[in-house]
Order: C-alpha cells, then structure tokens, then sequence
C-alpha cells in the first residue's frame, strides 16, 4: 500500500501569558491509502493539534512547528502556497469536526452550504452542484427534504452526516474525524462508525480517527496509534495492538477501557496525571506513571523501535525485546 | 410571513401604550388651557373654551376622542396657525425622513466599512484609530460636530451650504453628520461580533473545506454579525431621530425637528402633540421595517426556533 | 462579621489598583466638582459684567488670569460657567438614573419574579418606552410642566428604565431557577424576603455596570436637551445650553462653546470607558 500522508518528528509549541506550552514533541506516523487509522488519546495529548497541523490549520491558533515534515501523497504539505492550501482542505483532504450543531452557518440551508462546497473545488454549475449534493446526501443516507432545512431545525445525528457529506463531496484522498461520535448518543454511534466505513470502501478514502473513545477506535480502525504527551507512542495494527500492547500506557488504556466487557468491582483509572505542557519534556513523558520505569526513562527519550510491522517507544519494551 | 404579522400586531400594541404616555403627558401640569388663555380670562370663558375643547369630559373619554380623531386623520388644529395639524407637519415630514433615511443608509455603509476594517485589522493601526474615532463619535454631543462643521466647513471655507434644503449639495453636511454619529456605537460592535464570529466553530469549518478567505469574511462571518447590528435597531432609531431634531436646528434644515422647535417656542400644543405621536410613528415603522429586514437576514428568527426532525 | 467586611473592603481595593486610572480620575474629579462647585468656583457663574464681555482664555492675547477660559457675551466667566455646568450635570444625570435604575429594576424583578402575565405587560410597556427618545417626552412636557430640571429628569429617565428591566428580568429568570430561592420558599419565606436576600446581591454586580455606562448617556441627552432650551433656564448654566449660546458667535468667541463640549466629552467618555472597564473586571470575576 502506498504512504498518503506521512508526518515525521512533528514538534511544535503555542506561547500563551502563561508560558510555552510544547504541545507536540516528536510526532511520527504514516497513514497508507483507503486504511482507516486511529489516533487514540487523552484530551491534551496533542492529537487535535496534530490534526490541525497536518491540515496547516493550526497556524492560525497561534501554533508555531519547530521541527519536522508533513508529506501528502509525496508532497510538502508545510510548504503549500495559499493557492494549493485552498484547494487541499477540502478538496484533497476533509474534515469531520468533532460538533455539527456549530459547524454550519446558521444563516444557510444545508444544501447551499454542500452546493458551495462543492462549487469551491470543481467547475460546476449550481444546477450540477445541487445534482451532486443530493447524490452525495443520498450515500450519507440523508432524506432529501432534510436538506433544504436549516441547521437549527436538524437533529445532531442528521447534522453529523451533513457535515460528512461536505467533507466527501469533493472526493478528497483522506477524511480526518475529529472526535465524530462525541457528540452523538450512544444507538446512534455504531451507525455512524458503519456509514463511515462503508463510505470509506465506497469511494476509497482514507480515514484518520481522531478519538480518546477506545471502543469506537477499536471498531472501524485498520490501524491504531496511541499519543501520549504529544508523541505517538506506539503504533499497531489494530489485532497488533489490543492483543499484544506492548508500551504501559496502551496496556492501561485498554485495561480501563474494558473492551472485554467484564464485570469488575472497580473502575481501572491509571495512576497519575499527565505532564504539565509548560514543561519541556525529558525522557519518556510516561516515565512517572509507569510501573516499569528505570531511570533511564526519566533521562532519555526512548527512540521508536519496530518489531513485525508495530512500532513502540519504550525503554522497557527494549528490554524485553533484547532478552527474547 | 407569519412573523411580519406577529411584528405588526406588536408595533400597534407599542403606538397604543405610546399615545397613552403622549396623552398624559400633554395634560401632566393638570391644566391644558393655561397656554391658551389670558389669565385674567373670566370663568365663564374658561368654561366655555374648555367646553368647546371636550375638557370637561371624563378623560377617558377624551382619550377615546383623541384616539379616534387620530385615526381618522384629525390631529386637532395647531393654535398659533388655526390650520389643521396633520396638514403642517405633512409639509414638513418628507424633509426629515429624507434626512433620516440618508443617515441611516451612511450609518450602515460605515458601520461596515469601519466596523470590518477594525476587525481584519486587529489590534493594528487600523483598528486603533477605529476605536479611537468611535469613542470619540460617542462622546461628543452631535450638535456640537454639527456647529464646527458648520463653522468650520460652512463659514469659514464656504464649501458646503448651512441652511436649507435646496441643492443636492445641501444634503450632504447633515446626513453625512448624523450618519457619522449614529454609526460610531454601530461599528464597535461590529468590529467584537465580527471578530467573535472569525473564530466561531462555522467559520473553522468553512475554511477547513477550501473556502477562500474573501468568502469566509464576507458571506459568512459577515452576514451572521450584521445579524446582531440589526436587533439593536430600536436604539439606533431612538438616537437617530433625537440627532436629527438637533440637527435640523443646527442646520435650519426644514424638517419636523425644526417645527417642533417653534411650536414649543409658541406653546403650540396640538402641534406638539401631533408631532410627538408622527415621530413615534415613524420610530416604529422604522424599527418594523428593520425587524423584518431582520428576519429576512436570519432564518432562526423567520421560522422559530422550533425543531424539526 | 468584621471579617467579612474586611475582606470586602480588601477586594476593593485590589480591583482599584487595576482601574485604569485616567478615566477614573476624570470621573471622581466630575463628581467632586458637582458636589463642591459652589465654593470653588473663581466667579459667581451668572454674574454679568458687560464690560468684560467676550474676553478670551487666558493663553489668548487679550486674555486675563481673571476668567481663565474667557467670558461669554454678558460677561459671565466661562469656567465657572462650565464648572456649575458639571455640577448640573451631574444632579440631573444622577437622578435620572436613580429614577430610571429603581423603577426600572422594580419592574425587572416583578416581571421576572412573577412572570407571564405581569411578565407581558411589563415587556410590552419597555418596548414601547423605546420607541420613546428622550427629547420627544422633553417636548411634551415643556408644554405641560414647562422646561426645566424636574422635565429633563423625567424624560432622560424614561430612556433609561428600560435597559434595567430587560436586564434584571434576566437575571432574576436565571436566579429563580436556581435552587436556593426554591429552597427558600419551600422553608416559607416570604417573596419579599426571597427578592432582599437572594436575587438582590447577585443583581447588584449587573446594575453597577449599566449605571456606569448609562451616565455618560445620560449627560449626553442633558446636553442636547438644554441645546434645546428644554431643560434648564438661563441665566443658570449648562453644557448644552452654552454650546448653543456660543453658536451665533462662533468664529469671535470660540471658547464660549468648545470648553463646555471638550468638558461633555472628556467626562462622557471617561464614564464609558470606567464602564467598559467594569464590565470586563466583572465579568472575570463571575467566572
């Protein structure tokens, strides 16, 4: 398969009046054509922000890149001129933000915002513009009526395919969903989770799954990186991974999430916080949650080591590796 | 549709309450005829004046008088002339509602320039002299740019004409004056909406689709902003009806303002009466006329916010 | 129960140090004035001297120490003038806002308080007062109760009452559904008493900001009131009244009309941006 985007040692910061905060430090990934990749995480681990760069959105949130690459489809996506980053978001890569009641302009109907879409990237009339919008509305199983409405007067779940649909309209090459099933209740998130998928095998997109919810991630992804204090700390298939999770942080993201399903007496919280981003980072950002830390984690960075397609960042991993 | 309806039934309601308050206002010193008579007037020609005047009615019934005459047209007789009320102030009226419609319409235009101007600019030059200069437009009394203007731009370098209404040129001081004003609160909350709007969750998504930033600024974050411009609507008429009844007097523009200025001068009572209750009128037709612009604007406010699934 | 206070007073003071300070200097130098202009003023503002007519500011040849900013054309010392002119101001401005911030927040928490029907009503009633700019209820009343300071007062602040019931209804709505006015009742309180010790205080915050900016506001309609001649009379002064005297002379005696308009302007805009301050402080604070 072929690499579509492939981010290499991404670091960045954001100067507040509190201070620098170093949001991401090293963040390395590839996502390979029509897979489905998730990106798991806690809130503040980075991986929004990760979005956003790759997107070159997070510039304008005051988001500074200190170091790294963002490749898409072979090309340089940090050195975009404004013509062709106009016609990347959107047209080559989309976005599914993470709350559809906000993201529509309360002052235009549905089918106006997709026509307008779909008029930015393609040379279309606005007779074929609409043509294509109910097309497309119709893949996102959305009745036509529900288009002429205004955002106020749909539901979430609606609202969430209409925005998925904006984002497929142009075809783009990779969806990045930021959160989707947050803002959805429980019934109406599996439904969803398919509707992308089938999407996906449909018009063969890639999908970057941006979530901290194990179970959805674990649902429709190919493949699943787990971020950590802003670095990718391990990265798997998705067996790979929930099978056989090597780094300490994933093992307890996957203990507390309990996608067995057992019945336990207690919640399995993972002891600790993490690390105030004002800080720069030394060593394994986990190093002082972990129970396998050696005090090599707190001076060194641990490098990311492959080993049968999975990718990990960890001292005791290494360890572990060398004695077998 | 169904809301120009429900807005109409309101402004009725308001013109009710408001000829309430003009009419209890007029009779607030207990004795209307005072400004009619000779003190040394005997009893039995108060009498009869009064008797003549439906003052010794219940007043209720005179309200009731009042309102019907009103209705139909009659708006009593101005005393110092004898012609009828309604006839005078319609000479005049067209004067000040070309004024206002002229500022309003310059209001607007600047509101947004300056308004858009300051927000794109942020926390640059632009934007700081757009705040400077709006505070300023808050803070000095209208008439008083009007008389520098006057002065200044009238008299001195005799550019512009200062009193009357005859040649397009004379329109200009005025409106632009009164324009000036009415927008320099306008712009700054433009300026904050349109700035909390460049930020909103629909904007992010809009560029994160492609848009270019032209149409981001213009048709989106722009359009909602205006939105909220709009619902103050009945402040700005308020200010912009007190400024032009000062400014007609600063420009001897023919207007109401400058007739109202006479008739209390004379003590003119009908007069004053048929004026007040013409600019409350005409206040809030104005102020339906936005609404509705409004609700053309917005589709929340057209279709009520009631959820459809 | 002392610590209570002293704590008060401590926050006080910490929110002063951050108040911008010209502004605030401005508007505490306005009140000052306002309440000690008769005996600081250099000359008695209504005395004429036709010989001393149309002097000009000191800085100005021709210009005496005497009458700092000059004299108008009876010969009355125009910074005295302006200085009585504060005064004026700020009596009417004041009691206009008083009337109009009680009346108006009276009917705010009835409406709020017992909603719906007293709630309409009420509505209606502000809506309607909108429509009502200050000077055409000035013009009314000058042929009725005649110009003066008690037909300003009540017109200015029947422009103002509004702005407090919308915003106090508000707020009361707010607080009404919080639980402890419910808990209140239910132990038996009477409304009053729910009104005094729960909504009162949490309201307080909100009012102080309006007022703040409301009186700039309310100087400014002063102003073009007395412009008018449709508050108070000659020979006692007032900013609007000399601006409009000084217009027939505008181009000889300048400073008859530009003093009072420098000294509406300064001291408007520093109430606006006191109260602009204020509403961010606390706004902060409330979060």
């Amino acid at each position: 398969m072929n690499r579509l985007l492939w981010v290499e040692d991404l670091s960045g910061h954001i100067d507040t009046p509190k201070g620098r905060l170093h949001i991401l430090n090293g963040v390395s990934f590839c996502v390979h054509e029509n897979e489905c990749f998730g990106i798991i995480g806690e809130s503040g681990s980075g991986k929004t922000m990760t979005a956003l760069s790759v997107l070159r959105y997070a510039e304008r949130l005051g988001f500074q890149i200190d170091a790294g690459a963002i490749v898409f489809e072979g090309e340089d996506v940090l050195g975009f001129n404004k013509r062709r980053l106009l016609h990347y978001n959107g047209g080559r890569v989309a976005v599914i933000p993470q709350d559809p009641m906000t993201s529509l302009d309360p002052l235009f109907t549905a089918e106006s915002q997709l026509v307008e879409t779909l008029r930015t990237h393609k040379k279309l009339t606005v007779k074929q513009a609409k043509a294509q919008a109910y097309a497309i509305a119709e893949k996102m199983r959305i009745a036509p009526e529900k288009l002429k409405c205004y955002p106020f007067q749909l539901s979430g779940g609606m609202l969430q395919r209409i925005v998925g649909a904006a984002a497929i309209a142009c075809h783009p090459k990779m969806i990045i969903a930021d959160e989707p099933t947050t803002a959805l209740d429980v019934t109406v998130q599996l439904q969803y989770l398919k509707l992308l998928r089938d999407i996906q095998d449909e018009y063969g997109a890639a999908i970057v799954f941006i979530s901290h919810d194990m179970h959805a991630v674990s649902m429709i992804c190919d493949r699943i990186a787990v971020m950590y204090a802003g670095r990718i700390v391990e990265c798997a298939s998705k067996n790979g991974l929930l099978r056989n999770p090597r780094h300490p942080y994933t093992r307890a993201l996957i203990r507390s999430a309990n996608l067995s399903g057992e019945v336990r007496g207690k919640y399995d919280t993972i002891d600790g916080v993490p690390p105030d981003p004002l800080a720069k980072p030394v060593g394994c950002s986990f190093a002082d949650r972990c129970p396998h830390s050696m005090p090599r984690c707190f001076a060194e960075t641990p490098p990311k080591t492959t080993r049968d397609d999975h990718e990990v960042c960890c001292w005791a991993c290494q360890k572990d590796e060398s004695k077998t | 549709m169904k809301y120009a309806v429900k807005k109409l039934v309101q402004s009725a309601v308001i013109l009710f309450f408001v000829s309430i308050v003009i009419f209890l206002a007029v009779r607030a010193s207990g004795d209307p005829l005072q400004s009619l008579l000779d003190p040394r007037a005997s009893d039995a020609q108060r009498a009869a004046l009064s008797a003549k005047l439906g003052l010794d009615k219940p007043l209720i019934v005179q309200y009731g008088i009042f309102v019907f005459d009103a209705l139909r047209g009659d708006l009593g007789n101005s005393h110092s002339s004898g012609r009828p009320v309604l006839e005078i102030i319609g000479e005049k009226l067209p004067g000040t509602v070309v004024l206002s419609i002229m500022a309003l319409l310059i209001a607007i235009l600047f509101t947004l320039l300056l308004g858009t101007l300051a927000a794109v600019k942020k926390n640059r030059a632009a934007d700081r002299i757009v705040a400077v200069l709006s505070a300023l437009g808050q803070s000095f009394p209208v008439f008083f740019v009007g008389i520098i203007a006057v002065q200044l731009l009238g008299v001195k370098l005799r550019i512009f004409p200062i009193s009357g209404a005859d040649t397009p040129l004379h329109y200009v001081l005025p409106g632009v004056l009164l324009g000036l004003c009415v927008s320099s609160s306008m712009a700054l909350v433009l300026r904050n909406n349109l700035l909390a709007e460049l930020e909103s969750d629909h904007v992010k998504f809009a560029r994160l689709r492609g848009l270019n930033e032209r149409s981001v600024l213009f048709r989106h974050a722009l359009r909602n902003s205006f939105s909220t411009v709009l619902s103050l609507s009945a402040f700005i008429f308020a200010n912009l009806i007190t400024g032009s009844i000062v400014i007609e007097s600063v420009f001897a523009w023919p207007g109401i303002g400058e007739l109202s200025y006479q008739a209390i001068m004379k003590r003119d009572f009908p007069l004053v009466q048929g004026i007040v209750l013409i600019f409350a009128i005409l206040i809030v037709s104005l102020s339906l006329l936005t609404d509705i612009l409004h609700a053309a604007l917005d589709p929340r406010i057209r279709l009520g916010k009631e959820e459809m699934q | 129960m002392t610590n209570a206070v002293a704590l008060k007073v401590k926050s006080v003071l910490d929110a002063l140090r951050h108040v911008p300070k010209i502004p605030f200097a401005v508007v505490i130098l306005f009140v000052l004035n306002g309440i000690f202009a008769p005996l600081i003023t250099p000359c008695d503002p209504e005395q004429t001297a036709l010989s001393d007519k149309f002097l000009p500011p000191f800085f100005m040849p021709g210009g005496s120490v005497a009458h700092l900013l000059g004299t108008d054309r009876l010969g009355m010392d125009v910074l005295s003038r302006v200085m009585y002119g504060g005064r004026i101001s700020l009596f009417i401005a004041f009691l206009a806002i008083v009337a109009g911030g009680l009346l108006g927040s009276l009917l705010g928490v009835l409406a709020g308080y017992y909603g719906r029907k007293t709630d309409k009503v009420i509505m209606s009633l502000s809506d309607a007062s909108l429509a009502f700019p200050s000077i055409l209820l000035a013009l009314l009343l000058s042929i009725s109760i005649g110009s003066g300071a008690a037909a300003a007062i009540i017109s200015i602040s029947f422009l103002m009452w509004s702005k407090y019931t919308r915003t106090i209804k508000t707020e009361v709505v707010t607080l009404k559904r919080k639980n402890f006015v419910t808990a209140s009742k239910l132990m038996g309180a009477s409304d009053f008493f729910v009104i005094k010790r729960h909504i009162l205080p949490n309201v307080g915050n909100v009012i102080i900001v309006m007022v703040s900016i409301e009186v700039g506001m309310a100087i400014l309609s002063e102003s073009a009131l007395s412009f008018l001649g449709l508050s108070v009379s000659p020979p006692t002064p007032s900013w609007g009244q000399m601006i409009s005297d000084g217009n027939k002379y505008f181009l000889k005696a300048w400073w008859i009309s530009v003093f009072p308009a420098i000294a509406t302007a300064v001291t408007v805009l520093a109430f606006i941006l006191l109260g602009e301050w204020m509403k961010k402080s606390l706004g902060a604070r409330d979060e």
